[in-house]
């Protein structure tokens, strides 16, 4: 299965490739355009929530609108603008949220989505991935 | 009849010679040969209203007094009355004594009685006003919440504000009036930098104990530091009690003259410059606040609050319009009309005032439809009093606003239990009212208290005393006080004759004041004779020197250097600096004194002492140089409670580690035993992950030191530390073949646990600043009266405040730079047209709480975040958005409202709750 990861670098497509790529299949979207593109292509989208690395001119905001202020909470808000152009994919957010019933809020809001803490170790990150192969 | 002349020529004869026990036994047995003679009665009350003893006979002295107004003829009544309300007020009953005179002044008394029952009058009258600043009574504390305290105390001692603040704001819950649980928990929150909140406390702390010096001074300090120009008076205010308690404080005269400048009262400033000097102070910023006092005189602060109108409860209109028909109509008819109105608008309590007035109980509708409502259950119960009820009717409404938190509604409550009899249930309700953060009617529950508390036994004209020093008139304050220090009065007078002497510079008669007090006067006149000293008070230094005061040592060291003594200063010296506390004034003059002392001595001495100085001295020194190298420095924590601005850097050192290293290297480590060779390399290259986390510490170690404050080596500290050495010890188990699986596991697991928890509560420990409409306006007065000494146009802005307050997660300095900056810019732009300070919370589209702060403006011309991205650091808009930036929060531009047209302004995630 295609994974599309979602980040402002590139250690997390790395990473997976290195330890996880016998099982499946990584690609890369470094900004909302990419994303968008690639999404047909993908069976799931894997989403770091800080892009700080990402030239401002390509953040978006929850409508894919370009808004250069909203680096350090740009997974979710370029889940919710995947989301509102129809975007269905299952996904696995990567994000330390202090407030639980935030986290399970935005689960409900962006379903099919799951919020992994970066504590997380890599086999519990390939459990989870087998699970929505 | 002979008989009696004898007793009243005894009494007259040993007027001039004998105690006043004689005198009073003459006056009794005067009373016992007549007693319808009034005036060995009126004599007995004059004598025994100064008498020491007076407050242990005071109902046997009352009750001789009242069978003397019953046994002597209706003329003289009044007169003796007079007296006998005299004698109340001695013995602190002002109650009686005031309902006395009322009674008086209704019997169309004579013109001698009334000019003297005036005269009485004003007495009582001032009398109260003094007594007002005695403290409120301390409440029963069990032993198990004194341990608390103690240990919390402790842990103050020790660094740990938090669990100290933690442990006092239990005890503040538990009992609310409770000062040394709120002294504490004003420490702890200072320990913590959250000074805002520490004012508040202080605040509370000083209505219960007026004469509680620290928290006068402390508050005045932080009005005086960090508030703005709305806070000056009230600085002003706190700097002047601080003083009136504690003359020895006198460099709070420097930060009076500084809150004077600021608002704009050159001459005061001057003049609190010179009391400093005249007190013996010496500080180079003397001359720099003259300079800028001259510079500023004549500038008056034109500064009035505006206080927002006061929303009045509102009944439907057809309510109202049938309440003003029943004011007009007949009994029968305006009953009818009204309860229409009540059944309309049931909460309408003047409705429900008037109807009960005519006979009808209190509608049930009524009493539902208040039941949330704190305030309006306040009006209705006085309402219903005015109506003529009884205090049983009300007093479930009164229970139901005090539950409900309605601020005036313990002051309400308290007085009517004190009527119903419940004198316990009336002193824990003003307690508690005097307890609460802004009570409004504290002179009047202090007049309740007089009624339920026994007056303090203690000297009137010492409270006297200390209101005119408060109020800057230490002459009227030695009025007060009898003028002149003689051998032989109170020592208690004596000591505030002192105070008033040091309060007004003249040190030489405090001096003279304190000999005179004996062993009490002892610390104080060390004091002062440390800053002035004085040969002919070298006996009473001694004996204070041999009792362990400080001051007397450094005292007695001036006194031999000024006799050009320096062999026998030198030893004094330094027992005064091996004992002194660190914040004693005379501690960097005694320094200054040891190293002249040092250079001039004989050069035998000399070089003797500086052998043996150098010796310790140099030791010492390596000593410390090693320990401060092995052992010193703080812990991020405590680096962040002393220096918070250090906490954008701390919070991206830990954020970068989580991320890069925790999330992205040390992760792989879960994927053991398979791809070991892959795992390495994830912990190892480009450089080990254990060294990445070492290098950005010391980075952070870095700016610390720029900022002041020296963070402590590595493997001292308590997160990167072991961090750092499980990430080594990690790395050195992946470089041999044979490393344990099982000891990396482990690893892995505190890695992913402890580790990331450690990190993630360093991200927690960001400053808060709390801002209210006071905090806002003093800010934009601190502001305006920028630009409008550089003649920029200036209009006032409206401040919509969302809620009481609002919490930012930035330190304090620089939330105010930004506020500055958006302001001047707004201002700049509107041109005399219209401005507009937001302050708020909202949610944003990832569901994150953010607060915000915007300043809009009404000139047309847009601007754009873009714009305002592309400008040069250093100034204006290019600041708020560095500061911003470095305080994770971002710039908005938005639209506003007509009249308004854009608001630029800075948002950042809402603090944690704790």
């Amino acid at each position: 299965m295609n994974f599309l990861v979602c980040e402002d670098g590139s250690e997390y497509t790395e990473r997976f490739q290195r330890f996880l790529g016998g099982e499946f299949h990584f690609a890369r979207a470094g900004h909302f355009a990419e994303a968008l593109a690639l999404a047909p292509q993908a069976g799931a989208l894997l989403l770091d929530l800080d892009f700080h690395r990402t030239p401002r001119a390509l953040l978006v905001d929850e409508s894919g609108a370009p808004a250069a202020g909203c680096a350090e909470v740009q997974g979710i808000l370029l889940l919710r603008a995947l989301r509102s152009r129809g975007v269905r994919l299952p996904a696995l957010l990567f994000a330390d949220l202090d407030d639980p019933l935030r986290a399970a809020q935005l689960e409900k809001e962006l379903a099919p989505l799951q919020i992994v803490s970066s504590a997380e170790g890599l086999p519990q990150i390939a459990v989870l991935l087998r699970r929505v192969v | 009849m002979i008989a009696l002349f004898a007793a009243l020529l005894a009494a007259g004869a040993s007027g001039q010679s004998s105690a006043p026990s004689s005198l009073e036994r003459s006056y009794r047995r005067a009373i016992s040969l007549k007693p319808s003679r009034w005036q060995p009665y009126a004599n007995l009350a004059q004598l025994l209203a100064e008498a020491p003893d007076r407050w242990d006979r005071a109902e046997e002295i009352l009750a001789l007094l009242q069978r003397g107004l019953a046994s002597v003829p209706a003329a003289a009544q009044p007169a003796l009355s007079l007296r006998i309300a005299d004698f109340e007020r001695s013995v602190g009953r002002i109650a009686q004594a005031k309902a006395r005179l009322a009674a008086l002044q209704e019997a169309n008394p004579r013109s001698d009685v009334a000019r003297r029952l005036r005269e009485l009058a004003d007495g009582i009258g001032e009398e109260e006003r003094a007594r007002a600043i005695e403290d409120w009574p301390e409440p029963q504390v069990a032993e198990a919440p004194r341990a608390a305290l103690a240990a919390a105390e402790a842990r103050l001692e020790q660094g740990d504000a938090r669990e100290a603040l933690a442990a006092s704001e239990k005890l503040c819950a538990e009992q609310p009036a409770w000062r040394g649980a709120r002294w504490l928990r004003a420490r702890a929150l200072e320990a913590m930098g959250r000074v805002d909140e520490e004012a508040r406390e202080l605040r509370i702390l000083t209505q219960l104990a007026p004469s509680h010096a620290a928290a006068w001074r402390r508050l005045g300090e932080i009005l005086a530091q960090q508030g703005g120009l709305f806070e000056a008076d009230r600085a002003d205010e706190a700097l002047r009690q601080a003083l009136a308690l504690e003359p020895s404080s006198i460099e709070l005269w420097l930060l009076r003259a500084r809150v004077a400048i600021r608002q704009g009262r050159a001459q005061d400033a001057q003049r609190a410059l010179e009391r400093f000097e005249r007190a013996g102070g010496a500080s180079p910023e003397v001359a720099r606040l003259v300079a800028v006092a001259r510079a500023q005189a004549g500038l008056a602060a034109t500064a009035q609050e505006e206080r927002p109108a006061l929303q009045p409860r509102e009944p439907s209109q057809q309510a109202r319009a049938l309440f003003q028909r029943a004011a007009s109509a007949p009994p029968e008819m305006a009953r009818q009309l009204l309860q229409e109105a009540v059944d309309d608008s049931p909460g309408f309590v003047d409705a429900v005032g008037a109807l009960f007035a005519l006979g009808a109980g209190v509608p049930e509708k009524t009493v539902q439809a208040l039941d949330q409502d704190g305030p309006g259950l306040l009006e209705l119960a006085a309402r219903l009093r005015r109506a003529g009820s009884g205090a049983a009717l009300v007093a479930p409404f009164l229970d139901r606003a005090v539950q409900l938190g309605a601020p005036e509604a313990l002051h309400a409550r308290a007085a009517l239990r004190l009527e119903q009899g419940d004198r316990a249930g009336a002193l824990e309700d003003l307690l508690a009212y005097a307890a609460s953060p802004r009570p409004d009617h504290l002179e009047e529950a202090r007049a309740l208290r007089a009624q339920l508390v026994p007056p303090a036994r203690d000297d009137v004209s010492a409270l006297q005393a200390r209101l005119r020093l408060v109020e800057d008139r230490p002459e009227a304050a030695l009025a007060v006080l009898g003028g002149r220090c003689t051998p032989g009065s109170p020592s208690s007078r004596l000591l505030a004759l002192g105070e008033v002497r040091e309060f007004s510079g003249q040190l030489r008669e405090a001096l003279e004041c304190y000999q005179l007090a004996g062993d009490v006067g002892l610390p104080r006149l060390a004091r002062v004779a440390a800053r002035s000293p004085d040969a002919r008070a070298v006996p009473e230094l001694q004996r204070a020197a041999g009792r362990g005061v400080p001051a007397a040592l450094w005292a007695l060291a001036r006194i031999d250097l000024d006799q050009r003594k320096p062999d026998q200063a030198l030893p004094l010296v330094e027992r005064f600096l091996a004992t002194a506390g660190p914040d004693d004034p005379g501690r960097a003059d005694a320094r200054a004194a040891r190293e002249q002392i040092l250079k001039t001595t004989t050069a035998a001495t000399e070089a003797r002492l500086r052998k043996r100085v150098a010796a310790a001295l140099g030791a010492a020194a390596l000593l410390a140089a090693l320990a401060s190298s092995f052992w010193g420095g703080a812990t991020i924590e405590r680096a962040l409670r002393r220096a918070p601005r250090l906490f954008p850097t701390a919070a991206r050192a830990a954020a970068e580690v989580r991320h890069d290293v925790l999330k992205h290297r040390a992760s792989a480590l879960g994927m053991l035993p398979s791809c070991r060779a892959d795992v390495a390399r994830a912990l190892l290259s480009p450089e080990p992950a254990s060294q990445a986390v070492a290098r950005r510490y010391q980075e952070l170690r870095k700016t610390g030191r720029a900022q002041g404050v020296s963070l402590r080596r590595l493997s001292r500290e308590p997160v990167f530390g072991p961090l750092v050495r499980d990430l080594a010890r990690a790395e050195d188990l992946l470089r041999e073949p044979s490393g344990s699986e099982a000891e990396l596991a482990r690893l892995d697991e505190r890695l992913r646990q402890l580790h990331a928890a450690r990190l993630s509560s360093l991200l927690r420990l960001g400053p808060r600043t709390r801002l209210d409409a006071g905090a806002i306006a003093g800010w934009i007065r601190d502001v305006e009266a920028e630009m409008r000494r550089g003649g920029s146009s200036w209009t006032a802005p409206s401040i919509l405040l969302q809620g009481m307050e609002v919490e930012f997660p930035v330190e304090r300095g620089a939330l105010s730079t930004i506020f500055a900056n958006l302001l001047r810019n707004a201002q700049a732009a509107a041109q005399g047209g219209k401005v507009i300070v937001r302050l708020g919370e909202e949610r944003d589209a990832a569901g994150r709480d953010l607060t915000v702060l915007l300043v809009g403006d009404s000139a047309p011309g847009g601007i754009s975040l873009e714009s305002i991205e592309r400008r040069e650091t250093g100034r204006g808009l290019a600041l708020v958005r560095d500061l911003t930036r470095e305080w994770q929060g971002h710039l908005v531009v938005r639209s506003e409202e007509p009249p308004w047209k854009k608001a630029v302004g800075a948002c950042f995630p809402a603090p944690p709750a704790t």
